[in-house]
């Protein structure tokens, strides 16, 4: 890829290539590396709080420590990879051989980057990073309460990864809506297709709200006046979290739908009730838009009801989605692969973290457990015991294809098995300690509180998903070094990005496509023959 | 109807509680057992089955999951009204300051004021079983006041004052309330114990503190 040899000289070539699998393979790598910077400084907050007093780092680095980490997953892993899926997955899913707006799409990596990388540059300042939480909230963000360059680099972070974020929305949306191959109606386009569709929708509504909110929050440090005020704070908390809720579910369905294909795949049959999971789906985002205030249920003046029964509502296509998953593996001709037993550690768990969510979606509930770690146990359940078995699941599933070659499945089943225990041991405590008044962002707390214990358990926990972690690394290593070659179907896979070579050409589709009459097209196929 | 004294928070947190904790285990543990089975028996099916949907049977699911949200709402709306119901009978009135890293607690009736110092944690005084009304604000970013033993918290900002009612129903000493709304570098020193008085002793603690 270098400029020499690259067929265009310049800048031009330097930018990187625009075909959207370099780029999504761009991003995913560039949140690997984030998600090993955000996971170090996990681990240093767990040894801190392996006991009570301060051993390992101050007051105020623990401080910088949880905002960074809490900043890099959403801002810059969780959320940037999911899309990166859709990026990669969504052109060949919809038989097209390019992504809409490519340029565009590498553009967002450039201003992902250099967004991340201005927020970690915050340790560079005097001040040190940011250590405002990961919603920056006023008025502690503002210039009297957080001084320093840290939290300007912060703020133009977050704006920058944010639009790059919605720059790859806006292609992956368009893709699907305006260059489907002929046949492809948006009732043939697989599960994980229309999951990035809602996704790409909730960003394009909510994400530019938040780039928003942080030009409001830069100015306000610099000439004041924006959250001035009796309700200027809580202006502030509205702005932050009609962005903060719906990210939740954009790093919460393209997960889903990558777990669904697996389901299907291994499952050796169609996703069931493929039509209700699209309903369900497009009722969970509509309802995503109405639900951000119940982070803040604990202020006066807030309608607490309408959030209350609107957060409670998304029992209903959650239901749903839970419904049509284990219907299909029902019926199925079951294959325990890796990427099939991170799908069903996915749903095993998520549900956990979702009924913990309707718990928190009680406003009397949760005029006792907000703030407190019973909320940490129920996101880490939705977004690491969730989320990133999702991803996991994801890219054992994908890896061949994305790669031509197989990871060890050995490997990924005992990386599988230390991140089920890691995840549990890790995250389970806390919710008995947010039950019994520990509060979040803590560096420490007292020793007669009687929380010793379940913190270490959580400490342990945590140095064993740091060795799955260590397993998945040797596994990535040893599969690209003695490379195992995927051919270009090896799961017996329904979609269309498994008609093509492993990697796929520039172009995607060497070959015609095949006919689609449905969302399993390579069923079809079969059926038909 | 009898008249309700005082909302106790700590009742109407486990009312709810009681309804949702059960119900998210017997959900959880019906799902895991399913997927489960499905898991073990699928793996000795040779071909799967070819049924793609149920329809009748998915809407009618869908209605029984709506039912149980609407039941859902309406237990945590009730308790919710609980805690906000209006009192009668005796009050006691204290006035919360919180600044960055200490609590003040004002009692304007009694002429008493508790002012949180650093390294010591300062004690919040209230008689049992009487309403206390509680008038919290900040001086400067957002703070949380929140006593667990009662399940109750309310974010407090500068200028705008939180309004609520809390009972004690026995006197003794809670082991403590926190600020749970993280608000800067020594965030996690910003405790205060709880003694719950019998009104009588409230009564000479605030003579003899006044």
């Amino acid at each position: 890829m270098s400029a020499v040899a690259a067929p265009r000289g310049g800048f031009a070539a330097l930018a990187g290539s625009t075909d959207h699998k370099r780029v999504a393979v761009r991003i995913a790598v560039t949140a690997a590396a984030f998600f090993a910077a955000g996971g170090v400084m996990a681990l240093v907050m767990r040894a801190e709080l392996a006991e009570p007093g301060l051993q390992v780092v101050s007051t105020g680095t623990y401080n910088a420590l949880f905002t960074m980490h809490g900043s890099t997953m959403i801002y810059l892993v969780i959320t940037p990879f999911a899309l990166a899926l859709g990026l990669y997955l969504v052109p060949l899913h919809v038989g097209a051989g390019q992504i809409a707006g490519a340029r565009w799409v590498l553009g967002g990596w450039w201003l992902y980057l250099i967004g991340g990388l201005s927020m970690y540059a915050g340790f560079l300042t005097r001040n040190g990073a940011a250590a405002a939480t990961w919603g920056g909230f006023d008025p502690l963000s503002n210039s009297v309460n957080s001084p320093g360059e840290g939290m300007d680099l912060w703020i133009l972070g977050v704006a920058l990864a944010t639009a790059g974020e919605l720059l790859w929305a806006a292609c992956i949306l368009r893709t699907i809506l305006r260059h489907r191959a002929p046949g492809i109606t948006m009732l043939r386009i697989p599960v994980f297709s229309w999951a990035m569709t809602v996704t790409a929708l909730m960003v394009i509504f909510a994400f530019p709200v938040l780039i928003a909110a942080m030009g409001l929050l830069w100015y306000e440090r610099q000439y004041g006046g924006v959250f001035d005020g009796p309700e200027g704070p809580v202006a502030y908390q509205h702005l932050f979290w009609f962005y903060g809720h719906p990210v939740v579910y954009v790093m919460f369905f393209p997960y889903v739908g990558a777990v669904a294909e697996c389901v299907a795949t291994f499952s050796g049959r169609r996703f069931f009730g493929y039509t209700a999971m699209v309903a369900s789906l497009l009722l969970f985002t509509s309802l995503s838009m109405s639900v951000w205030a119940h982070h803040m249920f604990t202020i006066e003046g807030v309608t607490v009801k309408y959030f209350s029964l609107m957060s409670i509502a998304l029992v209903v296509p959650a239901g749903i989605e839970y419904f049509d998953m284990i219907a299909t593996l029902w019926g199925g001709a079951i294959r325990l692969t890796t990427p099939m037993l991170f799908a069903l550690g996915f749903l095993v768990q998520f549900l956990i973290g979702g009924l913990t969510g309707i718990w928190v979606g009680s406003t009397v509930l949760d005029y006792h457990v907000n703030n407190s770690y019973f909320v940490v146990a129920h996101f880490h359940y939705t977004l690491f015991a969730g989320s990133f078995f999702g991803a996991m699941a994801a890219i054992y599933f994908w890896w061949p294809k994305v790669t031509g070659t197989l990871l060890r499945e050995g490997l990924g089943r005992l990386q599988f098995a230390l991140s089920v225990v890691g995840a549990n041991v890790t995250f389970f405590p806390m919710f008995l300690l947010g039950r019994d008044g520990m509060t979040r962002r803590v560096a420490d707390y007292p020793a007669d509180a009687g929380w010793s214990t379940l913190n270490a358990l959580s400490s342990i926990g945590a140095a064993c998903i740091a060795l799955a972690m260590l397993v998945f690394a040797a596994n990535v290593v040893v599969s690209l070094r003695r490379r195992v070659p995927a051919g270009d179907d090896p799961w017996g896979g329904h979609t269309l990005e498994w008609a093509t070579r492993s990697p796929p050409p520039r172009g995607n589709f060497a070959d015609p496509l095949p006919a689609v009459r449905s969302y399993a097209p390579l069923l079809d196929r079969g059926e038909s023959s | 109807m009898p008249l309700i004294l005082a909302a106790d928070t700590r009742d109407a947190y486990s009312d709810v509680e009681r309804l949702f904790l059960p119900l998210g285990v017997a959900v959880f543990v019906v799902f895991t057992l399913a997927i489960l089975f499905a898991v073990w028996r699928g793996r000795r099916r040779a071909a799967p089955s070819g049924r793609e949907k149920n329809t009748p049977v998915e809407l009618a699911y869908a209605l029984v999951l709506a039912v149980i949200a609407a039941i859902l709402v309406t237990v945590s709306f009730r308790a919710d009204d609980r805690e906000r119901s209006a009192q009668a009978g005796e009050r006691v009135r204290i006035h919360v300051v919180a600044a960055k890293w200490r609590w003040r607690f004002e009692y304007p009736d009694q002429g008493v004021v508790v002012q949180g110092r650093d390294g010591e944690i300062p004690e919040l005084v209230v008689p049992a079983g009487t309403a206390v009304e509680f008038d919290a604000e900040s001086l400067d970013v957002d703070h949380g006041f929140w006593i667990p033993e009662v399940r109750f918290q309310r974010q407090l900002f500068p200028d705008r004052p939180a309004r609520f009612s809390l009972t004690f129903p026995e006197p003794g000493v809670l082991s403590s309330g926190r600020c749970s709304f993280y608000c800067g570098l020594r965030h996690q020193d910003m405790r205060f114990t709880v003694r719950v008085l019998t009104p009588d002793a409230f009564r000479s603690w605030a003579q003899a503190a006044s």
